[in-house]
């Protein structure tokens, strides 16, 4: 690649000499080529410690702080190769003019992209002075240049190093926006009540967001995340509930008679599905976001439950039915049309959730063989299906990151139900609570 | 007119005169030839190198590319699906208008004979003065893709005159080039194409990636000959918008790429 665009120069060294005038009046339309096949897909990506311009001690916690959360960030990332801080040159740099390139970019190091910057206080608040360079091209090496500026405390040194860590993920990995701000939704029960909590994606700054008696169940964030939606038992009957996180209050929801639970938000925000058992056997609704325009989707036998939307088009819904015995995914059109099955194999499977581009669907299954509940994705035009947790306890109830490229889900591998996240392939599972039962998470959009 | 002597030719008349001259001429022409060979070359221009030097030659700095040839891939049966493209170089022809169906009026009387018009007076020594356009005047409607004029930079090599609109972006930016490789190459899905394709000769798709990131003017370069294998790879590249938005040291609003996609199973 490299050596190709270098004959490049050398042919067209030349007259791009020569005409050095033309070249500048026809900037405006840059050209490269490339193609696939082509080999080093991940960038090796070097993340030394940012260093403090000064020796208070709230600053140094803080820039420990920073430097955590953005190492961490990259390693969860999953687009990059971190290189191992023992292989780092001695001296991290701080400033550009203190950059050696050939100690970056050659080995043990062998990096390609380089993260190093400064922390200092000015004016009673943190300053992150941030930089990626391209050590590998010392004439041009500046990707991206940033500063952050943050109140002293750890809240808002973890936000400037996740969005730096945001930048540097959208920057690498071709324009889709990191995930390090986003949160997740699930149920706890560590204060004894069973509620829904919400905590960042990475596990930190976890707290209750309901204060019903009895279960809440079934968090599902709303495409703008200001509403959850979720299953209460708060009256004694399972009820749709909507809680704003702006004023932090409960929004009504009109509560239809028996069973209704499983809440879900079409990719515009403006509908909602849910199973509801107002006619006798739980059956898929869909109706406003308000509880209004009621209408009904499946007519099957059995129960129908679980519905989630297609969030590329809106124009689908998969769903949970035992219409064939047991609990399978079907997919619906959003007008009651063209109902099919997904999973042709035998055994349980549930908790469909589509995955961000709406080609695949990660759901959980129990093959009939061995009865081990394990996380799959199904891409669903070849209906090719691909295991992702073996041999781990009992996985179920995944739910995809909006970058498409890590999925939550919860596990009894370390004995109690606790949530966990991998990445979408089923490498790097990491376990984000410890107190008591968590479970049935929700990653927001 | 008396009986005058006809001049006898001298048949005795020497030739040494002419032979010398002759062998002179031969001996001049022998050397005027082996000087050429020797330093002739040196002196003028080598083979391959144009005597039109100056004369503008038109390139369209977007149809083809500069750089070496990428070897095409090995493919074992050239597949002979018909395209469903034509290729860009035909135009459509131009639909005839349909016939005048205006049919002739029978003229009134009072309008049909009129007063010649009157004879506009001018003065023929006043001359109007001509307006030339300038050398780099687009037509009214006839706009679209600059048509750019460089001299003597084709001499070099065949297409260097289009690297001019280079500006080795690739070379300054590889970071940018390797994410938007990696983005679009994960976004090309085998599920796209028949399982029974094995392997196709390369697509070459191009398009723009503006300053947000967004791509626009997507389109099939060099088509592989099979209609789906290009339909995904315009698939691939469409479903990777927006990229990351261009470098912030790139002073170009947007940056042309060509892409090709190799399927080898």
């Amino acid at each position: 690649m490299k050596n190709r665009h270098l004959n490049n120069l050398f042919l067209f060294a030349i007259p791009l000499a020569v005409f050095l005038g033309f070249a500048t009046m026809a900037r405006s339309q840059g050209w490269f080529r490339t193609g696939i096949n082509m080999g080093q897909a991940t960038v090796r990506l070097a993340v030394p410690d940012f260093g403090a311009r000064s020796t208070d001690p709230k600053l140094v916690n803080l820039t420990k702080v920073f430097n955590q959360v953005l190492w961490n960030d990259m390693i969860n990332s999953g687009i990059v190769v971190v290189v191992s801080k023992s292989l780092y040159p001695v001296s991290a740099p701080q400033e550009p003019q203190n950059v050696d390139f050939n100690a970056w970019s050659n080995p043990p190091a062998s990096a390609q992209m380089l993260a190093f910057g400064y922390t200092e206080i000015r004016n009673n608040s943190l300053v992150v002075t941030a930089r990626l360079f391209d050590v590998q091209s010392p004439k041009n090496p500046g990707v991206l240049a940033k500063r952050y500026v943050a109140d002293l405390n750890e809240l808002s040194a973890r936000d400037a190093a996740h969005r730096f860590a945001n930048e540097i993920i959208q920057t690498l990995g071709g324009g889709i926006p990191g995930i390090n701000l986003t949160k997740i939704a699930y149920v706890s029960n560590q204060t004894g009540h069973t509620e829904i909590w919400v905590m960042d994606y990475d596990g930190f700054n976890p707290h209750r967001i309901t204060n019903y008696p009895n279960l809440n169940l079934t968090p599902r964030w709303s495409p703008d995340n200001s509403q959850i939606a979720f299953t209460s038992y708060a009256s004694g009957k399972p009820q749709i509930y909507l809680h704003s996180l702006l004023t932090n209050r409960r929004i009504s929801f009109p509560s239809y008679p028996g069973l209704n639970t499983t809440p879900s938000w079409s990719p515009d925000g403006k509908r909602i599905a849910f199973c509801s058992s107002m006619s006798g056997t739980p059956e898929i609704y869909v109706s406003d976001s308000n509880g209004m325009h009621l209408q009904r989707l499946t007519f099957g036998p059995g129960v129908n439950i679980s519905p989630v939307w297609n969030p590329k088009t809106g124009n689908e819904i998969s769903f949970v039915s035992d219409r064939s015995g047991a609990p399978q995914i079907y997919i619906i059109n959003s007008d009651g049309t063209n109902l099919r099955r997904l999973i042709t194999a035998g055994g349980d499977a549930e908790a469909p959730s589509w995955s961000p581009n709406g080609l695949f669907m990660a759901f959980s299954w129990s093959v009939r063989e061995t009865g081990h509940w394990d996380i799959y994705v199904i891409e669903i035009a070849t209906g090719r299906i691909v295991q992702l947790t073996q041999n781990a306890g009992r996985n179920e109830h995944p739910t995809w990151a909006p970058d498409g490229r890590h999925i939550v889900f919860e596990s009894t591998r370390t004995g109690r139900r606790q949530i966990w996240t991998m990445l979408a392939d089923g490498s790097t599972p990491k376990q984000l609570t410890t107190k008591g039962s968590n479970w049935n998470p929700n990653w927001s959009n | 007119m008396g009986a005058a002597t006809f001049p006898v030719v001298d048949h005795h008349d020497s030739l040494r005169g002419a032979l010398v001259a002759s062998i002179i001429f031969h001996v001049a022409i022998t050397l005027g030839s082996l000087g050429y060979t020797l330093w002739g070359s040196r002196l003028g221009k080598g083979w391959g190198q144009s005597l039109n030097k100056g004369r503008a030659i038109h390139v369209k700095a977007v149809a083809s590319l500069p750089g070496v040839p990428l070897p095409m891939p090995k493919f074992t049966t050239p597949n002979t699906v018909k395209v469903e493209s034509p290729g860009l170089y035909k135009n459509e022809p131009v639909p005839k208008p349909p016939p005048d169906l205006v049919t002739q009026k029978i003229p009134k009387f009072k309008e049909a004979v009129k007063a010649p018009p009157k004879k506009v007076l001018k003065n023929p020594r006043i001359e109007k003065e001509k307006v030339e356009p300038p050398p780099n005047a687009v037509p009214y409607g006839q706009g679209g893709q600059p048509q750019m004029s460089y001299s003597s930079v084709t001499t070099a090599s065949g297409e260097s005159g289009i690297a001019i609109g280079q500006d080795n972006f690739g070379d300054r930016f590889g970071w940018y080039v390797q994410a938007v490789r990696n983005r679009v190459s994960s976004n090309w899905l085998l599920s796209t194409i028949s399982p029974n394709l094995l392997n196709a000769p390369r697509v070459y798709v191009q398009f723009d990636i503006n300053r947000n990131g967004s791509i626009s003017n997507v389109k099939v370069t060099q088509s592989s000959g099979i209609p789906e294998v290009d339909r995904s790879a315009l698939r691939a590249v469409l479903a990777s918008s927006p990229l990351a938005p261009l470098p912030a040291d790139y002073s170009g609003g947007k940056v042309s790429v060509e892409f090709y996609f190799d399927l080898k199973r």
